[in-house]
């Protein structure tokens, strides 16, 4: 049985469309991280994480939450600890990064923005960023991260939740 | 062409330099460098603090710098955020603005590392943090990437004196 969940056109594309456009668009708000998971990394990403301990962490973020409200209202969930979206940049060759942040014993869900030769590697199998499609695993899980080679960008929206 | 090392005093220097590297300043993806032209592996992060008359929130991040050059008429003022790359990528060369005369372009280098500003005669100035280099904006240049850090950042300016 694998570890993961995958589910392709998660959400209705006008509605989709929405998100990969803001997302990948000039007007989002992105914030530098000099590391990925940890410091310190050799690695960096852009990162905003609207929702943090439950909490909006910015009312000017309200429209991102709004954004996403079909990606949540699809989730079933009771609690959730945090929405965030990431942005990686196109590296050489892929980096691949361990992400292990999320409140454990809970669940986490990524829904890939735009399609790369990027993606996530979980239960020792790489799943490439697909538009609209979503991965839902167990947060006690552990995955990677691998940065795009052939896209100058890769982004996603990664919710952890109970 | 103007050079000014240590432009700023350390202090506030380091303060803008913190902020605009850290994790809580804003930065906007940007899909194009130089101009609009789309270029493949051409892209950027950038943060308009002033630019048409009108200034964002985060203008007083800039303040004690503009309060340091005194400008008759700031014009825009701008950051730009590269990202590192394999090799140095040198973008075209370019002004900041075609249709002005007597102004004068300015950068603010935020670190220091191995991208540069270079002139179309062959000039180049090397990022070093808080070297300030102020040029007529006649004057075509361009930018690179780095490959010793994750990120170059600079401020560009653009004002009359």
């Amino acid at each position: 049985m694998t570890k993961y969940n995958i589910i392709n056109n998660f959400i209705e594309p006008v509605l989709f469309s929405s998100i990969r456009d803001t997302l990948t668009g000039d007007t989002f708000f992105w914030f530098y991280n000099d590391f990925v998971n940890y410091r310190p990394c050799d690695g960096y990403k852009f990162t905003n994480e609207i929702i943090k301990d439950s909490n909006l962490t910015n009312t000017i973020f309200i429209n991102y939450l709004n954004m996403v409200k079909p990606v949540l209202e699809k989730i079933t969930h009771q609690k959730l600890h945090s929405v965030r979206f990431n942005l990686f940049t196109k590296t050489p060759e892929s980096q691949k990064y361990i992400i292990n942040h999320h409140k454990k014993n809970s669940k986490v869900a990524i829904l890939f923005a735009n399609n790369t030769n990027g993606g996530i590697e979980i239960d020792n199998t790489f799943i490439k960023s697909t538009e609209n499609q979503l991965v839902s695993f167990n947060s006690n899980t552990e995955y990677k991260i691998v940065t795009p080679t052939t896209n100058k960008i890769f982004t996603y929206t990664v919710i952890n939740y109970d | 062409m103007k050079i000014t090392d240590n432009f700023l005093d350390k202090e506030t220097f380091k303060s803008i330099q913190d902020l605009m590297l850290g994790d809580s300043f804003d930065w906007y993806y940007a899909k194009a460098v130089t101009s609009d032209k789309l270029i493949r592996n051409e892209f950027q992060f950038i943060h308009v603090f002033y630019a048409k008359g009108e200034s964002r929130k985060s203008y007083c991040v800039i303040k004690p710098l503009i309060q340091k050059i005194n400008p008759f008429s700031l014009v825009r003022a701008k950051a730009n955020l590269l990202t590192i790359t394999p090799k140095i990528k040198q973008f075209d060369f370019h002004t900041d603005f075609d249709d002005k005369e007597n102004l004068t372009t300015a950068i603010l280098y935020l670190n220091t590392c191995n991208g540069y500003t270079v002139f179309k005669d062959g000039t180049k100035l090397e990022s070093v943090s808080n070297r300030f280099i102020e040029f007529d904006s006649t004057l075509e240049h361009t930018g690179t990437t780095c490959t010793d850090e994750n990120v170059r950042g600079i401020i560009n300016l653009n004002y009359f004196k």
